[in-house]
């Protein structure tokens, strides 16, 4: 291979470029250390990626003749650090040679494995290995959803090494009813949140209101916090309903921009479609899946609602608990309805603070509101 | 579905509109994807968006 080897600095804003990214996942291990309750992982085991499998696979991503500009190796489990030398193996060999495009390595944890030794070796290399740390909200949320303590987690440590990063913070039925306190929590530490509701999740229309109520209380503090920005769950871009004719897009890489290779080596779509989440049968018919037509993917239940360029969907959980990667929870439906009215509450709200000053994305942003209310209530 | 808007907020809104487009033309649709399109929404991180690479 020739060229030069290309590692982007994460936290110089001018590493991202909107070059066409493929991203290759590498699941390095089924194993993890924690059991959360929202878990949609069924077949956890042992099994781990042999290094020179995950250096064949990275090799064959770099060279393939494609049109992609630039390479994101994520690494993934279970919990990637149960196999951090494996993954530090992986990620030297990938900087001690030369690549045709450049790449991003990138990788998740729930922040409970860290080593004094690891910690040094992500510190050393955090300008080029970004590290997305999954945490559930106040210390008895996560206690509730993960069984783990924060003072298992060196908080500081991710919020000093990738303070652009973020945390996700995962909502399950449990921790539904403290969500605000959750995101309020979290950020008032210091991180950005990305705050959403566990798919696979035994979610019920009892909710409806709770999840109403909690954004509701986040809107509130929001309007008398104008400092912080507001988490995604509240900051929709709604503008974009208005728009009849809007192209119907897939939500995510899934089969298309994702390559996500098992532990055996064996290529899916994403994680979701492994036999680390779904069954051995499932996993295979799942390799045969076409992502290549968006419309395809649309659950015909949803054609002609208002919310469908903005509701998030996820092919993999559709597929494993309907056999569709189209067919989507109506619950969460129902859900993401409440979210999108709970948007327009909060945003006319600012938009009041604007009265006579109103410019063409205020003029935008109104026009939704009032489309989606009228769609969803009227 | 709970009605969040009462009768003061479409009053106002519509007016701002009305009195925003009778000076600047009416404002259509925006068929751009915005950014939280493909993030956050799902179980996972957004890599196959690169939102990692997108939003350092």
């Amino acid at each position: 291979m020739d060229g030069a080897t290309v590692a982007f600095d994460f936290r110089q804003k001018e590493a991202g470029p909107d070059l066409k990214t493929r991203t290759c996942s590498l699941i390095i291990t089924h194993q993890c250390n924690l059991n959360c309750r929202y878990c949609y992982e069924s077949f956890k085991s042992k099994k781990s990626m042999p290094l020179e499998l995950a250096k064949e696979i990275v090799k064959r991503e770099f060279v393939s003749a494609d049109d992609y500009e630039r390479v994101v190796i994520d690494f993934m489990g279970g919990e990637p650090l149960t196999q951090f030398q494996l993954m530090r193996e992986i990620a030297e060999w990938i900087w001690s040679n030369p690549w045709p495009k450049p790449f991003v390595l990138f990788t998740t944890t729930n922040g409970t494995l860290l080593t004094s030794e690891s910690k040094a070796w992500f510190r050393q290399n955090a300008s080029r290995f970004s590290v997305g740390l999954s945490l559930d909200g106040t210390p008895d949320m996560q206690q509730v959803n993960r069984g783990c303590s924060f003072r298992e987690i060196d908080l500081d440590f991710f919020r000093t090494n990738w303070p652009e990063q973020g945390v996700k913070m995962t909502v399950s039925c449990e921790t539904l009813p403290s969500l605000a306190e959750g995101i309020i929590y979290l950020q008032n530490r210091g991180f950005k949140v990305s705050a959403n509701l566990g798919y696979g999740v035994p979610w019920n229309d009892s909710q409806l209101a709770v999840f109403s109520k909690q954004l509701r209380i986040l809107g509130d503090y929001y309007l008398q916090h104008p400092d912080i920005p507001p988490v995604s769950l509240l900051d929709l871009k709604i503008g974009i309903v208005l728009n009849e004719n809007h192209s119907v897009k897939k939500y995510c890489g899934t089969g298309t921009h994702m390559h996500t290779y098992d532990v055996d080596g064996t290529l899916y779509p994403c994680h979701m479609f492994t036999p680390l989440v779904i069954s051995r049968t499932q996993a295979d018919f799942a390799r045969e899946l076409d992502f290549s037509k968006d419309e395809d993917l649309v659950d015909p239940k949803c054609w002609g609602c208002c919310g469908r360029p903005l509701c998030p969907t996820c092919y993999g959980f559709n597929y494993k608990l309907n056999g569709d990667p189209a067919i989507r929870d109506p619950v969460l439906c129902r859900m993401f309805k409440v979210q999108l009215l709970e948007n327009c509450r909060f945003q006319a709200s600012l938009l009041r603070r604007k009265a006579g000053k109103f410019a063409r994305g205020d003029c935008q942003t109104a026009k939704a509101i009032l489309k989606i209310h009228q769609s969803l209530t009227g | 579905m709970t009605d969040v808007l009462d009768r003061l907020d479409v009053d106002f809104l519509e007016k701002e509109i009305a009195e925003f487009e009778q000076l600047a033309g009416e404002v259509p649709g925006d068929d751009e994807v915005p950014d939280a399109y493909n993030c956050s929404g799902g179980s996972c991180w957004g890599q196959c968006e690169n939102q990692v690479a997108k939003n350092p």
